[in-house]
């Protein structure tokens, strides 16, 4: 089932999910922690279920090879680690921490790919648009200028070859060059009629930031900022070399676990809760 | 109060003659004005005096105020908000790529914050019923939907007077009939003056509280639109009238109005319907209508061999998209030339492209006999020179003398008028030696003139041999220079018929002619079979 934009973390506001899709793949990127990575390729996959349903499976089908390839080429190329399973043909060492090291590797590399899938699925050009045109507003309407022109100029060039079948494609082109230019006067002109460059600009936007991205960028700079702070002085830092090795007190760790589930969870979450909510009110109905 | 007050304009380009000649004009506040003349009589130049981001650099001598200021001492920002324009070609102005957008550019443009504009464009989306397109792409409208959006975002702005140069030519009847209707809101419950050039008067004359008729730059007539009725009959310009007042003018019409003091002439259907039947109880009305309904129509027919036949054609764009085109069947004769009647997006360029053999129909068979050739809707995609004479070089002089281009040979393609585009489009294609001509809308944008011109030379093509396939929600055209009708519908081409029968049994898609004469004089679709007093004199 492919939901459309009914969903409510593309509901919220650009920066927000900016924000969350920054946060989760830095996180993931940065941290050689294997139970971090699987957390997040989970939390990944639930959400895909949720926006995707089962187009999940080819998504994922195409992200394997990717992985696969990061799993294998580590332990042929990196030797390192102390635990030597067996040789390789040339005579080099395969070691169970370079095993254990592409694997993780291979997790992190697929639960990316799945963030960067859903990113572009929530991120519409709209909301880049809105995200940049705040700090370059003449580059948002330029963007805006030239997704009004490509449609124009596609179905113009069409009407030519279909009016003109016996021109090749270079005369084609300098006929829709001459057309181009006429059709940019005439977009000055329309411009001007109604008062660009007189005085300064502003940008309207249909995107507004409510309460709830308030509160959805709260708890994910908490959420997030725990689970930092934790890798930062070093609590949840996990060594493959030279041995399997995991750092800090259990309980820390298991509050920096909990943490970080909770938030790659977090647009599930909001998804489960706008479920709940609708099923309540029509329930009331 | 007086709005615009223009008094002893003259306008000229550096090299060039007069294109406005010692004009003077007052527009008030509120006003309806018509603005009527052929193409170059100086109505598109006069526009655009009135909106100074548009006029362009020239010789100009007299004054032209606005609110009582001369125009060049307001503040850029306040003339660009104040006064709107809406340009002919609907393509031509959305700067964005949004509906949303496009209604908040000009607010921009004025730096007003995001409540402002917020309120603005709610306003001015729920007063034109945009709601339900207002996310789309601008790409994904219908020409009328466009020029609606583009009256929009105009009057989002709060204008005093908005100008409009011939906003409806490039439209289907349907939408310029809703076109009108938000016109004739806007003069009803607003009060900005509107200021619009048009050809095609049949519905907006009506609305008009004065008319302006330019000929060759100069103001020639200016004042009520009754009075400008008998005043267009009297300079025999009656070709810029709808066709209900031009009726009237004609002669004896005339005579009888001043007979019985009614100094009105029609110009709805309503009124123009009860004059007929007055005129017609005194036995004044004749047809000249030559035409036997019991006879078979056939006769273009008869005898033709066939040049194009589709036999249960289906098309559709994608796989995953409806059909364009279903169960098409027809056949098209050497000599004739033919209807193809139907609003915007019913699948007419469609069936043209598939007889061309651009587009190849998934089921059913497409033959056709000698060279077939597709003149698109818009004539510029033909252009491929720098000028009009390079353009037909190598054109054969057999037509060039019927085509009346001689003083247009070095000006540049995209610099000639709708109708001598179109013009010079035919001529490109004909050097090409088609037998079968399939034109798409070759009338849209022209004056009554140019038609005729056009309407001339379609009917000595079709007697040279030539098969003519003519796309076009032009009634009026086809009702005149063609041999057969159908009407596009749901992917299938129904009721063909001889052209005059196929107007005289249709009650709606018909010409006003026949809707004006219906019940009154049997067997008339034009105008020149009316005949008023023939007899008598």
């Amino acid at each position: 089932m492919d939901k459309g934009h009914t969903d409510a973390f593309s509901n919220l506001n650009s920066i927000s999910n900016f924000i969350f899709f920054s946060a989760e793949i830095i996180l993931i990127i940065f941290v050689t922690n294997p139970i971090l990575q699987v957390i997040s390729f989970l939390s990944a996959i639930f959400y895909a279920f949720f926006l995707f349903g089962s187009k999940t499976f080819l998504k994922l089908a195409q992200c394997l090879p990717l992985a696969i390839l990061s799993a294998i080429l580590n332990p042929l190329f990196s030797h390192e680690g102390a635990t030597i399973i067996g040789y390789w043909y040339s005579g080099n060492p395969i070691t169970k921490e370079s095993v254990y090291y592409g694997m993780g590797m291979g997790i992190m590399v697929l639960a990316m790919l799945m963030w960067f899938i859903i990113l572009n699925r929530i991120m519409t050009v709209d909301k880049w648009i809105h995200l940049f045109g705040r700090i370059f507003p003449n580059i948002a309407l330029l963007f805006s200028m030239v997704m009004r022109f490509l449609p124009k100029l596609r179905r113009r060039y069409r009407e030519m070859k279909l009016a003109n079948p016996d021109k090749n494609a270079f005369e084609l082109f300098s006929m829709l060059i001459t057309w181009g230019l006429e059709v940019s006067v005439d977009t000055a002109d329309s411009m001007s009629a109604r008062g660009y460059g007189v005085c300064g600009r502003s940008s309207y936007t249909i995107y507004h930031f409510r309460m709830a991205d308030a509160y959805f960028i709260t708890v994910s700079l908490v959420l997030a900022g725990f689970v930092f702070w934790d890798i930062f002085s070093g609590r949840l830092v996990f060594y493959y070399y030279p041995v399997l090795a995991v750092t800090g007190e259990k309980g820390f760790m298991q509050f920096g676990y909990v943490c970080f589930l909770l938030f790659s969870m977090l647009p599930f979450i909001l998804e489960i809760k706008e479920v709940c909510k609708w099923s309540f009110l029509q329930s009331k109905i | 109060m007086e709005l615009f007050a223009i008094q002893n304009l003259t306008f000229s380009y550096p090299k060039g003659g007069f294109l406005l000649k010692d004009l003077s004009i007052t527009i008030s506040e509120g006003e309806f004005l018509l603005v009527l003349g052929d193409s170059g009589s100086g109505k598109t130049t006069f526009l655009k005096q009135l909106k100074p981001q548009l006029t362009p650099w020239g010789r100009q001598t007299g004054d032209i105020l606005y609110m009582g200021k001369p125009m060049g001492e307001w503040e850029a920002k306040k003339t660009a908000a104040e006064i709107g324009y809406v340009f002919q070609n609907p393509e031509h102005q959305p700067v964005t790529d949004k509906v949303w957008h496009e209604l908040a550019f000009g607010l921009e443009n004025q730096g007003l914050s995001q409540e402002d504009m917020d309120l603005k464009i709610a306003e001015m989306s729920s007063y034109f019923g945009i709601q339900e397109w207002f996310h789309k792409r601008i790409d994904e409208l219908s020409g009328g939907q466009k020029q609606i959006l583009n009256l929009a975002s105009i009057l989002a702005m709060n204008p005093k007077a908005i100008v409009l140069d011939e906003p409806t030519s490039q439209m289907d009847p349907i939408a310029v009939n809703n076109f009108v209707q938000m016109l004739q809101r806007i003069k009803e419950e607003t009060g900005i003056a509107v200021i619009m050039a048009e050809h095609n008067t049949e519905q907006v004359y009506k609305l008009a509280d004065s008319v302006a008729v330019f000929s060759d730059g100069s103001l020639i007539y200016h004042g009520e639109p009754r009075k400008a009725v008998s005043f267009l009959g009297e300079a025999n310009m009656q070709q810029l009238l709808p066709v209900v007042p031009r009726i009237y003018v004609k002669k004896a019409v005339k005579k009888e109005a001043k007979e019985e003091n009614v100094l009105l002439p029609p110009i709805t259907l309503q009124e123009g319907r009860s004059l007929l039947r007055r005129l017609n109880q005194q036995g004044r009305l004749e047809s000249l209508s030559s035409y036997l309904p019991e006879k078979e129509s056939a006769h273009y027919i008869n005898g033709q061999e066939w040049s194009v036949q589709l036999k249960e054609v289906y098309y559709r764009y994608n796989r995953n998209n409806k059909d364009v085109l279903k169960h098409l069947q027809g056949r098209f004769y050497k000599g004739e030339c033919f209807g193809l009647l139907g609003g915007n997006g019913v699948g007419k360029s469609t069936l043209l492209n598939v007889i061309s053999g651009a587009l190849s129909p998934y089921s059913g068979k497409v033959k056709t006999k000698g060279k077939v050739s597709y003149l698109p809707q818009n004539p510029e995609s033909m252009f491929s020179h720098d000028t009009v004479i390079d353009e037909l070089f190598g054109t054969s002089d057999k037509y060039k003398d019927l085509f009346k281009m001689e003083r247009l040979l070095y000006r540049h393609p995209y610099d000639l008028s709708g109708g001598e585009q179109q013009r010079l489009a035919l001529l490109i294609l004909l050097s090409r030696e088609p037998d079968v001509l399939l034109l798409d809308e070759p009338t849209k944008g022209m004056t009554e003139k140019e038609k005729y011109i056009l309407g001339e030379l379609l009917q000595t093509l079709s007697e040279h041999g030539k098969t003519i396939i003519l796309a076009s929600h032009d009634i009026e055209f086809a009702a005149k220079y063609t041999n057969r009708c159908g009407l596009m519908f749901d992917g299938r081409l129904t009721g063909v018929k001889d052209t005059k029968k196929f107007f005289l049994q249709n009650r709606y898609y018909t010409t006003t002619v026949r809707r004006l004469t219906r019940g009154i004089l049997e067997n008339v679709v034009l105008e020149d079979e009316v005949i008023i007093d023939a007899g008598r004199r």
